[in-house]
């Protein structure tokens, strides 16, 4: 959609519901386009629905978080504009003419209770509204994200949550209305809540709510954020590699959907006239779940599309016939989610898909993702064009070596290195090079159980700084998980991570650990698929990784200029606006390692980078990384391909069953009969199997 | 040469086995139960001569003959009088005249016939056969007379009421002569001390002696020798008469006080040693309670943990499952009541255990075929259309059913068993503690002993390679899912025994559920049993300690609190899955 189509959409909604329809409700009773108070009243109900729609529709479409809680945030602003107006029909208007409201008095209260006493003002009210179910999401957000609780237990807290709160109200004792709840309101803010003309003005203020807050939403969403949050959905622990606590992002989405719920409460009881606990409970929160499910995750409109829809059908059925409501809602639940799981929004593409799937099924079976889909249309070329030329294979070898020397510079070169640099030198082993000075990395006596089984057993290695070191070994030996620890992904029992003399890597976590730079690309390749090649990069490029900075730089147009360079280099450039889940597997394996270069780390952690590359890809990779090596970074790489390793390594480790086994050149390393025996067996062993 | 192999799910000779021992032992569980506590029915025949003469003084018209007759009844105290006193007391003792001219005092049952009509049964007053029967509607022929015998004058509703009591000491139910113990006791009228007297000699149950002991020492507290006043006081300090305790208590705090010294330190001592039996007793029945309570959150509990712990499905409608049981066990029992003898009555509870168990497992097995099978993998998805679901179930139990029904549990599982006075145990509660105990160890059995287990497990664990190795994942799949349904049917049932049998049932149940897995550690049974046995017991010690009316509600409001606060400290629970695979990460 074209942002001036888009414009012009959202500019006649707007008009159509700020101006024609409450013009239409003026117009005298008898005139025929006259539009009924009631009409327009429950409208102005759907849109305050509508707000918390969108606010769901943020936190679970955009960040996959899947709460079961919305209808408490609603209550508490719900409860807190409904408190303000009790009080404001005390006195002469109560029915018994005292100081406190009327449901008080048949409870034998006197005295109005302390929390009641603020909202006598409406200022206080409405702040209340909104930034109480906020402090309350922080709260119970920061609880439960903290634990990194993902997924369905999200669900089955906020629903327990849910539970409890509609148990809680529910009581007398809270002095909040009980069962009965608080209604009979009379004026707000000195105009009555019963003339047409209040109604009228409650449904401009909530239309305009809703517009501005869509606006506030859309550009949240659209920046950044939005990517962060998709990223949370599609892959967290991948961006806590990339140096991102999902933490804060979280309780930061987590309390705009209750934000959004507790103004849509606040708007909904002046019009409404009453709320109850029934409206806290279980079942609403999951009521609005449906609308954001029925109208569309994928889209920011979904969540208030559902909203109108679903209420309008609710409006509609339990007046014709009561009874059919909760099969038809039970039958949109499982419609939804079985046959329509892109909403309404995504029902044109879905229809679409179904006339091509039907087009095509002589050709391939099966369903498509949408990845698929977009595969098929988008343009398909293969950067790599393999050669089997060898002229031309050697002489783009120089090339290649130039390309790569540029962009390792342009990314690495440019930084200051303190001095004291141990580089372990041509020829030199780690262990002159340790004489020499202090190592970037320190492994030490590290040991990693896996329920009794020691993946590492009392691991010692160490890591000059520019140095290029292959760690080699038979599966099993470890290679991976020693990864893991030095990453943060795994704590070990025992042992110590030095990193850079100071600081000690196993007291940080994951994303700490990529801040200060250390960097990793993973053995299977984890891109983020419903990101663009280029958005993958954006999200991995180094900068400040906070919620606060990523607001404050939402408007800023990050630098594509070194990031296209490497895209180049990896050969993706033509690919910035494919979707990453679309790239074949090699592509895949280059698009890592390109987000690996865009963090600029100190420390390359390159876990089987040449795994299922061709011939020319594998020395464009030894390339890069030995030229990255000069520039000033470490890097270690895990590989089983020995003529890689033999072609461009320097010092080679050699791990067997969780510890060092030897260390050197990799012609000491290949003739050492301990790593005969551990690669090939025992002499005697091969001879018994011959016999 | 290919070679076919598929790997057969059959219930190997293990299973079989399980499947006649649990349904065996259930059966016995319950016969055995009854057989012990079960009431025998009542007969009273009368060997002694003059008695239709008493019975013609009761019936007479003047008032001095009839307060003879009473005096006279309370002397020989004999009990076949019982059933004419009673029916005096209640209304229905009558004289009737009949064609041939004689009078005769009976007792008048009236019935409603199957075609609706009024009828009178004339019974015998010793045997309770019927020597006519009258309809009501009908007015009496020429020279019949049907009158009812009432007293006469108020000092003969008194004495007869004394005469009553001192007869109930000896009526062949024990409630009855229980309670009649108690109030003469509480009435304090000295004068039936020798009657209590002689009932503890000739008493042989337990809980009646104690009654009667405490009945007739808290009247001896008003005697004038304080020897006696001390011995009684002392005596019900041993016996633990918690009902006399307000007594003891108001004699040293309230006019007339207790004069004697000696005494009153004997009465203080007594409601010490009642007091301290009062909280070991509410302990006891605590614990007793927690356990029951844990028991049941356990059986709701175990349905969900193969369905989510094992199988990972979200399945928001396992407590509409509950609800299919608990209404297959009230349509049972209205058939039974419909379509059976009386006697056949209480047997419904057998078959509504197996029928449960299928019908709930039928729809589960439904619900895996249509619903579940196509979102495996996809937990929300999942969630969100067995919420639907649930919704459209719950809506046509409604319709069908209408909002209140209620199942009564058979008779010899109304009351309980008494270990200490005051503390009832309802059998209810104990069969269900019991069937908790069976369901747990059948489980464990079926998962880990038999072979059907170790092909749900392997399913679970690793659908691919199971179906490589020739295992038919959908098959196994639909029938792990039918079984844990199947479990909350069986859950259902039971519940339907203690509570009140309505649509809402699933929704009250089904968060407390997912605690109870959730906290447990998700994939582990023993995990299951220790958090329902923990939520339960801090339920029930929290619920006196916070009192008042919304002690109960404030209680689980507490736990509630208490688990998402844990979880969110711990979300894996307390039984967390182990080891590599648990490290996979997103």
């Amino acid at each position: 959609m074209t942002p001036w189509k888009g414009w012009i959409i959202f500019g006649t909604v707007s008009i159509m519901l700020l101006v024609v329809l409450p013009l239409l409700n003026a117009l005298p009773n008898e005139s025929t386009f006259w539009l009924p108070d009631f009409y327009l009243n429950l409208l102005g109900k759907y849109l305050s629905l509508a707000i918390m729609g969108m606010g769901l529709g943020v936190l679970w479409g955009y960040a996959g978080i899947l709460s079961l809680g919305q209808a408490v945030f609603f209550g508490l602003g719900g409860y807190s504009m409904g408190m303000h107006l009790m009080l404001q029909i005390s006195g002469q208007q109560s029915k018994y003419g005292e100081a406190v409201p009327d449901f008080m008095v048949w409870n034998q209260v006197k005295e109005l209770p302390f929390f009641w006493v603020p909202y006598h003002s409406f200022a206080f009210a409405l702040a209340s509204a909104v930034f109480l179910p906020v402090l309350f999401a922080l709260l119970f957000g920061y609880l439960t994200f903290r634990s990194r609780i993902q997924g369905v237990y999200v669900a089955i807290l906020t629903q327990a949550l849910a539970f409890a709160a509609w148990l809680l109200f529910n009581r007398n004792e809270m002095r909040l209305g009980g069962t009965n709840g608080l209604t009979d309101y009379k004026t707000l803010l000195g105009f009555s809540l019963l003339s047409p003309t209040t109604q009228r003005g409650l449904y401009i203020i909530t239309a305009v709510c809703l517009l501005v807050t869509y606006g506030l939403c859309l550009w949240l969403t659209r920046g950044k954020l939005g990517h962060i949050f998709r990223a949370i959905r599609d892959g967290e622990n991948r961006l806590r590699f990339l140096g991102y606590s999902p933490t804060g992002f979280k309780m930061f989405v987590f309390a705009l959907a209750a934000g959004l719920a507790g103004l849509a409460g606040a708007l909904y009881v002046p019009q409404v006239g009453i709320i109850t606990p029934s409206q806290i409970g279980v079942m609403p929160s999951l009521e609005v779940v449906v609308w954001v499910a029925v109208g569309g995750r994928e889209a920011l409109i979904g969540g208030p599309l559902g909203a109108v829809l679903i209420n309008g059908l609710r409006s509609y059925l339990t007046t014709v016939a009561p009874q059919l409501w909760p099969f038809v809602l039970g039958a949109l639940f499982v419609g939804v989610v079985l046959l329509f799981p892109s909403g309404v929004v995504g029902l044109p593409k879905q229809f679409e898909r179904f006339m091509h799937r039907s087009g095509s099924r002589w050709k391939s079976g099966g369903r498509r993702s949408p990845l698929s889909a977009a595969a098929a249309s988008g343009p398909s070329e293969n950067p790599d064009k393999l050669s089997l030329d060898g002229e031309e294979v050697k002489a783009s070898e120089s090339n290649i070596s130039a390309g790569a020397g540029a962009v390792a510079h342009v990314l690495f070169g440019s930084r200051v290195e303190d001095n004291g640099a141990n580089k372990a030198k041509d020829g030199e082993t780690t262990k002159q090079a340790d004489e020499r000075g202090v190592p970037l990395l320190r492994v030490e006596n590290v040991t990693v159980s896996f329920e009794g089984f020691l993946a590492l057993h009392d691991l010692n290695f160490s890591l000059m700084e520019e140095e290029l070191r292959f760690v080699i070994g038979p599966n099993g030996a470890g290679k991976t998980t020693m990864l893991d620890v030095i990453c943060g992904k795994v704590k070990p029992i025992q042992g110590k991570v030095i990193f850079k003399h100071a600081t000690n890597l196993l007291a940080l976590q994951e994303h700490e650990i990529a801040n200060i730079g250390v960097g990793r690309k993973f053995q299977t390749p984890t891109v983020f698929p419903y990101h663009t090649v280029l958005d993958n990069l954006l999200l991995s490029f180094k900068t400040k990784k906070t919620v606060g900075a990523t607001l404050v730089a939402l408007q800023a147009r990050p630098s594509h200029v070194g990031l296209l360079e490497i895209l180049e280099f990896v050969g993706l450039g033509h690919h910035t606006q494919t979707f990453a889940g679309v790239l074949s597997h090699g592509q895949r394996q280059w698009l890592e390692i390109a987000m690996l270069l865009a963090q600029e780390p100190k420390l390359l952690l390159v876990d089987e980078p040449v795994a299922g590359m061709t011939g020319r890809e594998r020395d464009k990779t030894g390339l890069l990384l030995e030229a990255i090596a000069r520039e000033h970074a470490t890097v270690l790489v895990i590989e089983h391909d020995m003529e890689f390793v033999r072609h461009f390594s320097n010092t080679v480790t050699v791990l067997h069953e969780g510890s060092l086994l030897c260390e050197g050149k990799m012609q000491e390393v290949q003739n050492d009969p301990r790593v005969l025996e551990v690669y090939l067996g025992r002499e005697e062993e091969e001879h018994a199997a011959d016999r | 040469m290919l070679i076919k192999q598929s790997v057969q799910i059959r219930l190997g000779r293990l299973s079989w086995t399980m499947v006649v021992c649990l349904l065996t032992s259930a059966l016995l569980l319950g016969k055995g139960v009854e057989l012990v506590y079960a009431e025998g029915p009542v007969t009273a025949e009368s060997g002694r001569p003059n008695a239709s003469s008493y019975l013609q003084g009761l019936a007479s018209l003047d008032p001095t003959i009839q307060i003879t007759a009473l005096k006279t009844l309370g002397d020989i105290q004999d009990i076949a009088f019982l059933p004419a006193l009673t029916a005096l007391y209640d209304g229905t003792l009558h004289v009737w005249k009949d064609a041939s001219g004689s009078e005769k005092v009976i007792i008048i049952l009236r019935n409603i016939e199957p075609d609706g009509r009024e009828t009178i049964s004339l019974l015998n007053p010793f045997t309770g056969g019927e020597l006519g029967k009258l309809n009501a509607a009908e007015a009496l022929p020429e020279g019949e007379k049907l009158e009812m015998v009432t007293l006469r004058s108020g000092e003969g509703r008194r004495v007869m009421k004394a005469v009553l009591n001192g007869l109930r000491l000896f009526d062949p139910v024990v409630e009855v002569r229980r309670t009649t113990a108690t109030t003469l006791g509480n009435a304090g009228d000295l004068s039936v001390l020798p009657a209590l007297d002689q009932a503890l000699s000739r008493e042989s149950d337990k809980w009646v002696r104690h009654a009667i002991e405490e009945a007739s020492n808290q009247l001896r507290l008003k005697d004038t020798d304080p020897e006696v006043r001390r011995a009684a006081a002392i005596r019900l300090g041993e016996i633990k008469g918690m009902r006399a305790l307000s007594h003891l208590k108001a004699l040293l705090t309230e006019d007339p006080l207790e004069p004697s010294d000696t005494v009153r330190v004997a009465i203080q001592g007594a409601i010490d040693s009642i007091e301290s039996y009062q909280s070991y007793q509410s302990i006891v029945g605590i614990t007793f309670s927690g356990i029951s309570l844990g028991s049941i959150l356990f059986i709701m509990g175990l349905g969900l943990a193969i369905t989510y712990g094992l199988m990972g499905v979200i399945n928001m409608a396992h407590g509409e499952m509950m609800m299919i049981g608990a209404y297959t066990a009230f349509v049972l029992q209205e058939a039974f009541f419909k379509y059976l003898p009386p006697s056949l009555h209480d047997s419904y509870i057998f078959l509504a255990l197996p029928a449960a168990f299928v019908v709930t497992g039928a729809v589960g097995l439904l619900l895996e075929r249509t619903v579940i099978r196509f979102l495996y993998g996809r937990q929300l998805e999942t969630l969100l259309a067995t919420w639907g679901v649930s919704m459209f179930l719950q809506q046509s139990a409604r319709w069908y059913f209408g909002d209140l029904t209620s199942v009564n549990p058979p008779t010899w599982m109304r009351r309980g068993m008494e270990p200490m006075v005051g503390l009832v145990l309802p059998y209810t509660r104990i069969f269900i503690i019991g069937l908790a105990a069976v369901a747990l160890l059948g489980v464990y059995l079926l998962f880990s002993r038999t072979r059907v287990g170790l092909l749900v497990r392997a399913v679970t664990q690793n659908r691919n390679m199971s179906a490589c190795v020739g295992i038919s994942t959908r098959k196994v799949d639909s029938w792990t899912f039918a079984f844990g349904s199947a479990l909350a049917g069986i859950a259902g049932c039971a519940i339907s025994l203690i509570s009140n049998v309505d649509p809402e049932v699933g929704k009250s149940y089904i968060v407390e559920s997912f605690m109870v897995v959730v906290v447990g550690g998700v994939g582990k049974l023993a995990g299951t049993v220790v958090s329902a046995m923990v939520i339960g017991m801090f339920n029930k010690i929290l619920e006196p300690l916070i009192g008042g009316t919304g002690g109960a509600i404030y209680g689980k409001l507490f736990i509630l609190v208490l688990i998402i606060l844990f979880l969110q400290v711990r979300p894996t629970g307390l039984f967390p899955p182990k080891g590599r695979a648990a490290q996979v990460g997103s």
